[in-house]
């Protein structure tokens, strides 16, 4: 009778002869993701890629559904936080130096102006791309149901990101700059006082001194590399995570229903579905043995390697080509910034002009009230609309309403914005673009 | 198939996005101040071919002046050097001292050493050499001769030579016998930078422009015609007459601001007229010495003369408000308050009276008076009182002290 003797011992040979494959094994737990099991534990095993599901819904990789806004501006956060990384060895935030240290990037440091470049573009497109995809995420009513406090929290990623660009906007020091924070922390200003301080404290929080110097130098750097991108990165972490238990991104309910105890089979592809299997967080599929839910999954899914993973390949890589070719245009540096000598018009960034020309109107309704308001009211979107259909569904007929209310609302937002850049001029008066006393700020 | 799809789409946009970086590659490869450096040794290899002499040893790189600041500031650094990198190479003059037989160097009346031209002016060299190689008389009895690949050796060679000349950068062709050439001698110099060493004066302490500047954009800021692409059409000065040929430059960009192709200047370069203009800020001329010293004595002999000046116009105030009130005192002594009153108020309301009269100080007395007796309370207290109480107030004061101290 045979007895179990125990595994043989391995020799040194062997072992040497093994060692380099247990090498690489020690590293990557998984073996090369060519198979289902192996695309399935690459996800799971993988610290990357673990926080995608091992597989995802056919909805969310097309293209036309997403219009991957949400790849693209992440996409843009990787690049903005990798190029500003690098910016930062050869940065230093005193009032002294930041200029001829930008000086020195458009002539010595290697690819400091290439970084420069990305960055800055990277800054407009992701402040772009940001409201590109709140209003994605609206057309297509997926703040509804269980992703209403997600929308929350993207509200407030949309208003990290405009800080960001706010205070990485002071930095370089130049004219540009040093008025654009000026008018911005002008318009903080506004906010009402607390009794009994001589200079707004708001105000003073923000620059740590009555005016823009040094000290809003040092605080906006801290700001801007330390403090914000904290919390923008936990946020997006939350943001992606809540995605996740969602069950993916949002999508119309499945118009084929695989009937619960028939495994059916697809005429076109020959996918076929087992019969009432559902999502689960697992890796809970069987693939072996000869029960008919072996080697089935849920309906309309796919494998995330390679078909996710190779979607948000794309979304990047576009964003990068799209960014590098933005960096064939220098990013703008004035003259030093003089404290004495105000450009008229002074402007803010591009995203703060339609405030700015709020504020022409008046300081506080149009500085603090109506942008807190706006915030607030974009918050609470999710809570006020119950209206349940239209999830998932680019202008749901249902939601006419709302979808007129947002477009005029967004189109007002765009209007001041454009007002506000281009016809804008001395003074704050009115100009037209085409004459000649118009100015480019 | 979307799958398929995507994979050519990725491939795709990897190859543009490796492309692309590959651009900002070449730009870091090929800096344009390396062009001038090219040059440079091309230059002095072409020296060394006549002269017998090794090239000097050149580095390639950027090359910089760094001027420390005393309070630990920001340091200036001029990297000028990186593409005017002849700049105290005799050989890269056109003039040199002129010498006289015995050795000793000839000067002027004033003592500024005197100049001739320079045979050893590497670019008319490379002149001579050029048009020795294209020699039409030479070719063609080396062609006679059947040396013709001589002949195209000699051509080619010349090509090489001629494209020396000239550097292209962005559109633009410089010349660049001005970009390697010696520093001009100044003065009594003589040797380049014998009295300012270049590494304690650096170039944009005189030259202004921009010193860190590595490409002619940044550093000199607009050098060719059209090149000053202004966007910002500001308030522009209107004339009577224009005079399109004749017109200052002034006038046509009065208040335009650079395009933002071209990056911005912080300080202009100094040339044509200006070129000395930062010369004065050290050298005075004798007659600017002699004025600031004349000022700092004939200043403090006006400062006293000025403050004896104020002190005697405010006694001579002092006294004529004395008398105003000597005058108000003995009204009210003599004729009473009501009368004084009514009369000062009369006088007030005559225009005829000249101005200073009117308006004298014990105008604003009455003024004041009026204005307390129109609180019913103080009227009567007033009314009673009144000249009682200035004419004590009056008598208080010993007038003859009073006079004492003015004339202190």
């Amino acid at each position: 009778m045979a007895v179990f003797q125990g595994n043989r011992g391995e020799s040194w040979t062997e072992y040497l002869l093994n060692l380099p494959k247990l090498f690489v094994r020690s590293i990557f737990r998984h073996n090369y993701p060519n198979n289902d099991v192996d695309r399935s534990e690459i996800i799971f095993k993988n610290f990357f890629l673990h926080f995608h599901p091992v597989k995802c819904h056919k909805n969310s990789l097309d293209p036309f559904y997403t219009l991957g806004l949400g790849a693209i501006t992440t996409s843009l956060f990787l690049l903005l936080t990798i190029t500003g990384i690098l910016l930062m060895f050869f940065y230093i935030p005193a009032e002294d130096r930041a200029y001829t240290i930008m000086k020195d990037w458009q002539n010595t440091t290697p690819f400091a102006m290439m970084y420069r470049n990305m960055h800055r573009w990277s800054a407009h497109m992701m402040v772009l791309f940001v409201f590109l995809h709140m209003s994605r995420v609206f057309y297509t009513g997926s703040y509804k149901g269980e992703r209403r406090f997600n929308w929350v929290i993207g509200i407030i990623l949309m208003v990290l990101t405009l800080l960001l660009s706010f205070t990485g906007y002071l930095l370089p020091w130049d004219q540009l700059a040093f008025w654009a924070i000026t008018v911005g922390s002008n318009i903080a200003g506004y906010a009402p006082n607390i009794p009994g301080f001589e200079y707004n404290i708001n105000r003073v929080m923000l620059l740590a001194s009555t005016e823009v110097g040094q000290d809003a130098l040092i605080r906006f750097y801290v700001l801007h590399v330390a403090l914000l991108p904290l919390f923008m990165g936990t946020l997006i972490g939350v943001h992606f995570w809540r995605i996740r238990k969602d069950g993916g991104l949002s999508r119309p309910p499945d118009k084929l229903r695989p009937e619960p105890y028939r495994v059916v089979q697809r005429s076109d592809t020959k996918e076929s579905y087992a019969p009432g299997v559902k999502r689960t967080y697992g890796l809970m599929e069987l693939v072996r043995g000869t029960c008919p839910t072996v080697d089935k999954g849920p309906y309309n899914f796919v494998f995330t390697w390679p078909h996710l993973l190779r979607a948000e390949m794309v979304a990047f890589l576009a964003t990068t080509a799209l960014i590098l070719l933005l960096s064939f245009i220098d990013a703008p540096l004035e003259e030093p910034a003089n404290a004495s000598h105000p450009p008229n018009p002074s402007k803010a960034p591009w995203y703060f002009l339609g405030l700015q020309e709020m504020v022409a109107y008046n300081a506080f309704w149009g500085g603090i009230a109506i942008p807190g308001l706006i915030v607030v009211g974009l918050m609470v979107i999710p809570y006020l609309d119950r209206n349940p259909q239209g999830e998932g569904v680019w202008f749901h007929r249902s939601r006419y309403l709302a979808i007129f209310f947002y477009t005029l609302f967004m189109t007002f937002q765009g209007i001041l914005i454009i007002v506000g850049t281009y016809f804008r001029g001395a003074n704050w008066g009115w100009i037209w673009p085409w004459t000649e006393t118009f100015s480019r700020h | 198939m979307r799958g398929q799809l995507y994979q050519i789409v990725l491939i795709v946009l990897g190859v543009v996005v490796a492309a692309l970086f590959g651009v900002f590659v070449y730009r870091e490869m090929f800096p344009e101040y390396a062009l001038y450096q090219d040059d440079y040794i091309a230059l002095e290899e072409f020296r060394s071919t006549y002269t017998g002499e090794a090239p000097p040893i050149f580095k390639k790189g950027i090359k910089q002046i760094v001027l420390e600041d005393k309070n630990k500031g920001p340091e200036e650094i001029d990297r000028c050097i990186s593409c005017h990198v002849a700049l105290d190479f005799q050989h890269f003059s056109p003039t040199k001292i002129d010498y006289d037989i015995n050795g000793n160097m000839k000067r002027d009346a004033k003592g500024y050493p005197l100049q001739v031209p320079n045979e050893e002016y590497v670019w008319e060299k490379l002149d001579r050499k050029i048009a020795d190689l294209q020699d039409v008389a030479v070719n063609d009895r080396l062609e006679s001769e059947g040396k013709s690949s001589e002949v195209l050796r000699r051509k080619s060679l010349a090509a090489e030579y001629e494209k020396l000349k000239t550097v292209k950068v962005g559109g633009y062709t410089y010349d660049t016998s001005k970009v390697l050439r010696m520093h001009p001698l100044m003065g009594k110099e003589t040797r380049p930078f014998q009295f300012h060493p270049i590494e304690e004066y650096g170039c944009s302490s005189c030259h202004g422009g921009n010193g860190r500047g590595l490409t002619t954009d940044t550093a000199h800021g607009p050098v060719f015609d059209g090149m000053y692409e202004e966007e910002f059409m500001g308030h522009s000065p209107v004339f009577l007459e224009k005079d399109p040929a004749n017109d200052p430059l002034f006038s046509k960009v009065f208040n335009h601001k650079p395009g933002h192709t071209l990056l911005f200047q912080t300080t202009p370069i100094l040339i044509g007229s200006l070129i000395e203009a930062k010369c004065i800020q050290c050298h005075q001329p004798t007659s600017a010495s002699l004025q600031n010293a004349y000022r700092g004595v004939t200043d403090p002999s006006n400062k006293i003369k000025e403050q004896f000046e104020e002190s005697e116009k405010s006694y001579q105030n002092d006294l004529q408000h004395l008398a105003t009130l000597l005058e108000l005192r003995n009204s009210l002594k003599e004729k009473g308050f009501f009368a004084t009153y009514t009369k000062l108020q009369q006088e007030e309301q005559n225009y005829a009276i000249p101005q200073i009269i009117r308006k004298k100080p014990s105008k604003k007395l009455t003024g004041k008076l009026q204005r307390l007796s129109e609180i019913p309370i103080f009227s009567l207290i007033l009314y009673k009182n009144i000249s009682a109480i200035i004419c004590k107030i009056l008598k208080q004061r010993d007038i003859s002290s009073i006079k004492q101290n003015f004339s202190k």
